[in-house]
């Protein structure tokens, strides 16, 4: 949901007026309408948690519908990647350095690539390698 | 079971995003096999190191 639809059903919900919770926030009331409005790009991170606190929820709600990464949204991405790698493969990569875990992404990605261009290049062709053209197929 | 997955998760989070993306779209026998070459380019490694300090130590 929109950061400014999900302000005006959490200040409706409570009852408050634009009026009390721009005082509450330190915001004038014609921003907090602004906001309401989504006619605010990108409000600041401040201003947010000031609106979040003047209606009492958790900041985290707003900073999700504004778009901001939070510790809530990362960790369900996360436990989203964790859940399809090999336990195994985690731990291993868990003990390299990021620097090392980087080039690591680069070089199998390198490999892919290597083996999209050869399978594209020997579609066709009698001298295809098939255990190449093969991997990609199980997936 | 819920003590596990939580160090699965603190495992994961010391993993670049970017990596655990593209790992996790990989069919588990593709991961299998990376870590198996992971594996070995850690003994390689492992290996070409002590020679070296063998060699430095007998020069």
């Amino acid at each position: 949901m929109e950061l400014g639809k999900r302000i005006r059903e959490l200040r409706e919900e409570i009852g408050f007026t634009q009026g009390q919770v721009a005082v509450q926030a330190a915001v004038s009331q014609g921003y907090l309408s602004q906001l309401e409005n989504g006619d605010v790009r990108n409000p600041s991170a401040a201003v947010i948690l000031r609106v979040a606190q003047a209606i009492h929820v958790d900041p985290d709600d707003l900073f999700e519908a504004a778009g901001y990464p939070t510790v809530r949204t990362l960790k369900e991405v996360y436990e989203g990647y964790e859940a399809n790698v090999d336990p195994d493969l985690l731990r291993f990569l868990a003990r390299l350095p990021r620097n090392r875990q980087r080039r690591l992404l680069l070089l199998l990605e390198g490999m892919e690539h290597l083996v999209e261009d050869t399978r594209r290049g020997g579609e066709g062709t009698a001298g295809q390698d098939p255990s190449l053209s093969s991997q990609r197929g199980q997936e | 079971m819920a003590g596990n997955a939580e160090n699965r998760l603190a495992l994961a989070e010391k993993v670049d995003a970017d990596l655990l993306q593209f790992l996790a779209r990989l069919p588990r026998r593709q991961q299998r096999a990376v870590l198996l070459l992971l594996m070995v380019v850690e003994n390689l490694l492992y290996e070409m190191m002590r020679e070296r300090r063998l060699r430095e130590d007998i020069d």
